[in-house]
């Protein structure tokens, strides 16, 4: 198989026909990466997705061979999601915690089929409820499959912050496994 | 015993699988592919590996040809009208005083090439600055090549005056008349393109070339005693000076002119 590095270098001289196969390795996993993010809001876990494409394409001159093109790839996704709740309106209005902590469970935001049963809904909530930069790292390394040295190469931290940053979530999710038992 | 082990929690993993991958929309992915495969793709940056001889030739030409429009019809008529008029001055001169001919043209060549650099860069000389700031091309690439553009035009209406006036007075000699011009034109063009990296004033910029000129001439024509105490430079020694300020002027002007484009990116 060829490397997603190879791919993204034959794509940065031209080569359009490796489109198709860098979409099919990473259209699912990245679709699934924000859509945690976002608490299960699939309507914009979508939207971040078709702009992180597009913006993969417009910066494609930017990624340098031979680092890790996944690595790269997420960290433009993860700066989507950034963005969109920085953006002075969402500020105002809602933040992903809030969004998934106040919705109902018969909201059409969150997918049903993801977050039909209750375990499910368990975890958006808890994922919800870490800040945003626990909960990017926890998303990276047990959903994505990130080692800790690719996370921190992603969201351009220390190796030290990933590890404590992972350290610290864990330490809330089991605390929030904890009391969702008693 | 692995140090990473508590960051991988078993339970923490079992928990969290409950919420499983999302299935996608096949249809949303086809027309994801087909949107990609429309959208232009960006110049590729070439760090670590180097353009060969033809490629660099070719981008070379490309800049150059870009570029062109900042050396404008106005501003190269002028330059053209001006230069003719001091050859012609200097014609007329050398027939008069025989022991200074040539050094008007010595004089006015300068101020011309100046003139016309000074107006290479800043808001009024060129409007599309701001979307020049965002070409993929190294703003440090383009300024050069607007003043190798301004220069070249210069040194060869120069170079064309000085050998009608070598052909048409046998008061002039050609290697000297040009030797004459050429330190002075190097230094006063890159102190204008300093001035106007500096002050982004393209008008003021050429006035203060101008004013540095006149007093240049006043010191090496005049009997002023004050003006005495300055140093002539119009004379053969002081020209490697001269051109040792043209070359940092030149470099000062590039490194402020790529900084103030950085800074017009950030905005």
């Amino acid at each position: 198989m060829i490397a997603d590095e190879v791919l993204a270098r034959r794509l940065q001289t031209g080569d359009r026909t490796v489109i198709d196969e860098i979409v099919r390795r990473y259209y699912d996993a990245l679709f699934g990466y924000l859509l945690r993010l976002t608490g299960g809001r699939r309507a914009l876990a979508d939207d971040l997705l078709q702009e992180t494409w597009i913006r993969m394409m417009r910066g494609i001159a930017q990624y340098q061979y031979p680092r890790p093109f996944k690595s790269w790839l997420y960290a433009i996704a993860t700066n989507q999601m950034r963005n969109h709740y920085a953006s002075a309106e969402m500020r105002h209005t809602d933040t992903v915690d809030d969004a998934i902590l106040e919705l109902p469970f018969d909201d059409h935001a969150i997918d049903s089929d993801l977050i039909a049963d209750e375990d499910a809904r368990q975890v958006a909530r808890a994922l919800a409820a870490l800040p945003d930069f626990q909960r990017e790292v926890i998303v990276l390394v047990y959903y994505s499959d990130f080692s800790l040295q690719d996370a921190a190469d992603s969201l351009a931290i220390p190796l030290g912050t990933v590890k404590s940053r992972l350290s610290n979530g864990i330490a809330r999710l089991r605390s929030m496994m904890k009391a969702t038992e008693l | 015993m692995n140090d990473d082990r508590h960051l991988h929690d078993d339970q923490v993993r079992a928990f969290l699988s409950a919420w499983r991958d999302a299935p996608t929309d096949e249809h949303a992915r086809t027309r994801l592919i087909m949107a990609l495969k429309t959208i232009p793709l960006p110049a590729p940056h070439v760090q670590g590996t180097r353009l060969d001889a033809r490629a660099r030739v070719l981008q070379a030409w490309l800049i150059l040809r870009a570029q062109r429009r900042v050396v404008g019809a106005t501003l190269c008529v002028a330059m053209l009208l001006m230069m003719t008029l001091g050859a012609m001055v200097t014609l007329s001169l050398s027939q008069v005083d025989p022991n200074r001919s040539g050094l008007a043209f010595v004089l006015v060549a300068p101020i011309i090439a100046a003139f016309g650099v000074a107006f290479l860069y800043g808001d009024d000389a060129d409007p599309a600055l701001e979307l020049q700031a965002a070409s993929p091309v190294s703003p440090r690439l383009i300024v050069l090549a607007r003043l190798a553009l301004v220069f070249t035009f210069d040194l060869v209406l120069a170079l064309i005056a000085s050998i009608f006036l070598a052909a048409s007075s046998a008061n002039i000699t050609l290697l000297p008349l040009i030797a004459a011009w050429l330190a002075p034109m190097t230094c006063l063009s890159a102190l204008a393109f300093l001035m106007s990296v500096l002050l982004f004033d393209p008008l003021i910029s050429a006035l203060l070339a101008l004013a540095l000129w006149a007093a240049v001439v006043a010191r090496h024509i005049a009997e002023l005693p004050f003006l005495q105490r300055l140093p002539d430079m119009l004379t053969p020694e002081a020209r490697p000076v001269l051109y040792l300020i043209a070359l940092i002027g030149v470099a000062f002007g590039v490194m402020l002119s790529v900084r103030e484009d950085h800074r017009l990116k950030r905005r």
